[in-house]
């Protein structure tokens, strides 16, 4: 080892290394900036595992948000390896367009092959109209992680419409439907789900007694940690353990009410 | 077998020699590994790649790590005292944890490196760490044209 010396001492440090060091930063944005830092440097940001996020602090300019994401992205192509995606902006309600919302998902799972993505609108109130989350977003197998709110994820192969007039019907069509669900994303090991993403769980707790769905054949799934963020406040825990005998791999399971009054208390 | 003595002695590159108890030593896979390996009756191993002002620095780090009764507090602290040091010094002991195979100071220094250019601009992390820029001002201003949008 020798002395100091005049040496480019960062680039010294072996590529890893340094890549390892950029991938740390918490603004990927000053990772590409490093591409002025000299000529060395000038393609080193585009091998760095970037992980992008896009958050809508202001629910005014919504348009102006979308418009900053998009172009973004487009830049973000030429970067080997994006590890995480996330974007939320503030609310679905007309002012997005599906043209957008489709080119992120296809950005998160054609072109950026992301492990890990958010797709939230912040809004908390009841959603005028929900985003339906497409199934070839989530049914790709490089994905691990993904968070929902305010999406409505639902295969295609089932109709959307629920009909509680007949009970029997309903139920079994809603079972058939969750368990495509959960057939489809096997391979996502922490599923987080915002309010009203499954509409199904959302009215079986309105509607329904939980008693019903005791004994659903949920497929054999690899999950570890599954959230529901839901309006749950009929469910027991017959149901629920029913649903833990089935995913033996479970560790952890979250069940964020969003009604106060609604009952928790066996977690 | 090195199994006499409880002294084990580490002999840098420019011949300054360093005597480390055995059972600080011997925490690291490289020295277990000589220790184990040769049939080393001098009880002498040497460091071809580093020097003693480095070593000086690693020594007093593995020291302070394994003191008996050392609280979290005064761990962190010595920390922050010990990276204080020039982007270069900093270098070598990166260089020197490498060689030894020390993953904790591996890690301590990587975090000191990544708090030395977070947030900080561009001509500064040059500065910081004595890059060369061997852009000509044209391709300079080309590269920023290019990544215009992650200067916004």
């Amino acid at each position: 080892m020798t002395a100091a010396g005049d040496g480019d001492r960062l680039s010294n440090l072996p590529e890893l290394i340094q890549v390892h060091i950029l991938s740390m930063l918490p603004n990927c944005k000053q990772v590409v900036q490093t591409s002025v830092l000299s000529s060395q440097w000038r393609s080193l940001w585009k091998s760095v595992p970037a992980s992008l996020n896009f958050d809508s602090t202001d629910d005014k300019d919504l348009s102006g948000f979308v418009r900053s994401v998009n172009r973004e992205l487009h830049y973000w192509r030429s970067c080997e390896k994006i590890k995480s995606f996330s974007v939320c902006p503030f609310t679905y309600d007309g002012l997005i367009m599906d043209s957008d919302l489709y080119f992120w998902l296809h950005f998160a799972t054609y072109s950026a092959k992301v492990e890990e993505f958010t797709l939230k609108f912040c809004d908390t109130a009841f959603p005028e109209c929900m985003y339906a989350f497409p199934e070839f977003a989530y049914r790709n197998t490089v994905l691990r992680n993904l968070v929902l709110r305010n999406c409505e994820l639902k295969p295609s192969v089932l109709s959307l419409s629920v009909d509680f007039s007949g009970l029997e019907d309903s139920l079994e069509e809603e079972c058939r439907y969750l368990q495509e669900l959960l057939r489809h994303v096997p391979h996502v090991k922490n599923l987080e789900l915002g309010p009203w993403c499954i509409e199904f769980i959302y009215f079986v707790g309105k509607c329904l007694s939980i008693l019903e769905l005791n004994g659903w054949p949920v497929p054999p799934s690899s999950w570890k940690f599954l959230k529901l963020n839901a309006a749950l406040e009929q469910l027991d825990s017959l149901g629920i353990s029913s649903f833990l005998s089935s995913s033996s791999g479970l560790e952890t399971w979250v069940i964020d009410c969003c009604d106060v009054k609604s009952r928790v208390s066996f977690f | 077998m090195m199994s006499l003595g409880k002294l084990i002695t580490l002999k840098t590159n420019d011949n300054e020699e360093f005597k480390l108890d055995k059972t600080v030593a011997v925490k690291l896979e490289i020295i277990k590994n000589i220790v184990q390996d040769v049939d080393c009756t001098s009880n002498v191993i040497p460091l071809p790649n580093i020097d003693g002002k480095t070593m000086t620095k690693v020594v007093k780090y593995w020291k302070k790590h394994s003191e008996e009764g050392v609280t979290e507090v005064q761990l962190k602290n010595f920390d922050q005292d010990f990276l204080k040091m020039s982007h270069s010094e900093l270098h070598d002991v990166h260089l020197a944890a490498k060689y030894l195979d020390d993953n904790q100071l591996k890690e301590v220094i990587i975090q000191e490196f990544l708090d030395r250019i977070k947030g900080k601009p561009i001509e500064e992390i040059r500065e910081v760490f004595g890059i060369v820029n061997d852009y000509t001002p044209e391709e300079e201003e080309e590269v920023r044209r290019e990544n215009a949008w992650a200067f916004e």
